[in-house]
């Protein structure tokens, strides 16, 4: 013992940082927690005022069962944690030990063609995932100096968009609207042309608190057409905890990083983000966070943003790898102005927005023209397309309002009357059934020939068998042609002539089709007439 | 409950000051730093401690020079500290050679510095004397 005139603080220091060395020698010192209440998907714990930020935390449950939480919030005395399991499985007293490490999910090409939940732990029955990498699910986005620019076309095989909203690789495009107006049709859509044109890129879809039924039926159809061997699943149903369907979509993100990483391109759809701010809130609120608008709490945005931020077009240097995010939200009676949509449209690089009322028309994808953008994907489109799909958008937007204001009106005059008649041929030429992408020709030609004013004669039913009818002709006899436009780039003036002969030559057989019918029914009524006479 | 430091301090100061340093108590600590996660806060705690041994009378200064001190200059010191802590009872000098210090003395404190070193002079009058030509 050192009396007072030799105390040294230098001494007392040193001393103790020997001790502290002959101390970390031994292994049975750690750090634990006690739970001291639990419910509701939430743990609360005292003690281990070391542990970080989303660090994963270790719980001793219920028959030795070990139960993973994540630390969520930190307070002065004590942690609010979320379960990753059943909160049954959990009782106060429990020790919690720190993991010392943050979320992590398997990655890599060993996922794909499976159905995963964010855990990356398997759901299809298949065998264990033996991933040989593994990523933060919390990750920050790429830098500004880390990308470059959208310039290359993600097709998604739906004309419609293709030629008015066209995406590139690496943007954002929300698709929004009600339920059940085709929004997630779209996406896999998008996921089935990737598979179909053999673009290489690897599709993950994310289902927050989707029906389990849902996701096996998209799996089965997935398998059928073929792109389930380039698509990930990552699956949570509503019966999952709140932290499950919080973690999804970050989780996802983290597999298509990888790929984004590799040089190689990938797509992710998260299906949807209002089910996610949904669980957000509901974990916001058992951790008793402030309530804001709509309860939502007030990280409500960046909890998008930083996921969202996290699709990029990376640069060469990089590699020149992308990530491509279809976010989904859903609408309640048309409002876009609710909290989450106007927020997820803001950070966005466009929306695709899809109306109730197009849809019960037969009008499928039931796409807004009017309110549907895109933000950066016109530097990515395909120069075909972007040739034929110029002025599609003003020629339909022209229709819209025109239509509207003739039905007021019995006499329209020839111009007027053109414009409508055009616009219902266009309209009528980008419905488009599901699961049938278009390739870029098919797009083209359709456009093309629309616009050239091939169809005017048609009838209005006759338009999509005519538009068929001109594909199996080009198909089968002018196969360099199909070739030729595939590539994107545009079309020369030959090449339009080739088409619009072919075009006018099909049309012409529906005229004559709908003249003789015509004729034949001007005869019927004829005869009618003068069998009463 | 995380402890503030402050508190942690006052408790390794007081309890030196009664009871000295013994290899108990150096362990108790070190233990306690290692299971609070908290040992890189080891060179503030200990300047905590510092300062509060110096509240409680017990001054521990540290005196860089290139040259050791002669019975004067220690004098001098012992008078300066006196003058920002007028309850010191027991004030010891710890000698630290800095040849970077040319000439003069630098004292330093738990939370605060005397220099009193020829370079700080000159910096001073340097000062002064622009501020005079302005």
């Amino acid at each position: 013992m050192s009396s007072q005139t030799d105390l040294s603080i230098t001494e007392l220091s040193d001393d103790i940082r020997a001790a502290i060395a002959e101390l970390k020698k031994r292994p049975e010192i750690e750090s634990v927690g006690i739970i001291t209440r639990v419910g509701d998907g939430v743990a609360w714990i005292y003690g281990l005022s070391a542990a970080g930020y989303n660090e994963m935390l270790e719980i001793e449950g219920v028959n030795g069962k070990k139960v993973t939480a994540f630390a969520f919030n930190l307070s002065e005395d004590e942690i609010g944690a979320v379960l990753l399991g059943e909160d049954t499985d959990v009782r106060a007293g429990a020790t919690v030990r720190l993991s010392g490490a943050v979320l992590e999910v398997p990655v890599g090409p060993e996922l794909v063609g499976r159905v995963v939940d964010p855990l990356g732990r398997p759901l299809d029955g298949g065998d264990p995932i033996k991933a040989k990498q593994n990523s933060r699910v919390e990750r920050q986005a790429p830098g500004v100096l880390d990308r470059r620019s959208v310039y290359e076309p993600l097709m998604t095989g739906i004309t419609a968009i293709d030629a008015m909203v066209p995406i590139g690789r690496g943007q954002r495009e929300l698709i929004i609207g009600d339920r059940q107006t085709g929004k997630t049709a779209i996406a896999v859509d998008t996921m089935v042309n990737q598979a179909k044109q053999e673009t290489g890129v690897v599709n993950v879809y994310v289902a927050i608190g989707q029906k389990l039924s849902k996701i096996a039926a998209l799996q089965e159809r997935l398998r059928r057409e073929g792109v389930m061997d380039q698509t990930i699943i990552v699956a949570t149903s509503p019966a999952d905890p709140a932290a499950l369907l919080y973690l999804a979509p970050y989780a996802g993100c983290a597999m298509g990083e990888y790929f984004r990483d590799n040089k190689q391109h990938s797509l992710i759809i998260y299906d949807d983000l209002t089910k996610h701010a949904q669980a957000y809130r509901q974990m916001s609120l058992l951790l008793r966070r402030p309530p804001g608008r709509e309860a939502y709490p007030g990280d409500v945005f960046y909890l998008h943003s930083r996921l969202l931020e996290r699709a990029s077009k990376l640069n060469d240097e990089l590699g020149g790898g992308s990530l491509t995010a279809l976010p989904i939200i859903e609408t309640q009676a048309g409002e876009v102005s609710a909290y989450i949509p106007t927020n997820v449209i803001s950070i966005t690089d466009g929306q695709i927005y899809l109306e109730t009322n197009l849809f019960y028309q037969g009008i499928r994808p039931a796409i807004s023209v009017g309110l549907s953008v895109s933000r950066v994907g016109g530097s990515a489109q395909t120069k075909a397309v972007k040739a034929a799909g110029g002025g599609l958008k003003l020629a339909l937007a022209q229709f819209r309002e025109l239509a509207a204001f003739s039905q007021f009106s019995t006499d329209l005059d020839e111009e007027t009357r053109h414009t409508i008649e055009r616009g219902q041929r266009l309209t009528e030429l980008l419905k488009q059934p599901q699961y049938s992408p278009y390739s870029i020709w098919e797009m083209y030609t359709s456009l093309y020939a629309a616009t050239e004013g091939a169809f005017d004669k048609v009838p209005l039913e006759k338009i999509k068998p005519a538009e068929q009818a001109l594909h199996r002709e080009l198909k089968s006899k002018h196969a360099k042609l199909v070739d030729a436009l595939n590539t994107g780039d545009k079309p020369t003036d030959a090449q339009n002539d080739t088409i619009m002969k072919a075009a006018k030559s099909v049309a012409q057989t529906y005229e004559a089709e709908e003249s003789r019918k015509a004729a034949i029914s001007a005869d019927k009524a004829e005869d009618r007439k003068s069998a009463n006479g | 409950m995380k402890q503030p430091r402050a508190r942690i301090a006052g408790y390794v100061a007081g309890k030196t000051l009664q009871k000295g340093v013994s290899p108990k108590f150096v362990k108790e600590v070190a233990a306690y730093l290692l299971s609070e996660h908290r040992v890189d806060e080891l060179a503030s705690l200990m300047r905590d401690v510092q300062a509060d041994w110096a509240e409680s009378g017990y001054v521990e200064v540290a005196a860089y020079s290139a040259h050791p001190l002669n019975a004067v200059a220690k004098k001098d010191i012992t008078r300066q500290v006196k003058t920002l802590y007028p309850r010191a009872r027991s004030i010891v000098i710890t000698e630290k050679r800095d040849p970077g210090v040319i000439g003069g003395v630098r004292i330093g404190l738990p939370d605060r510095q005397f220099d009193l070193t020829v370079e700080s002079k000159l910096r001073t009058f340097k000062q002064l004397a622009i501020a005079g030509k302005d």
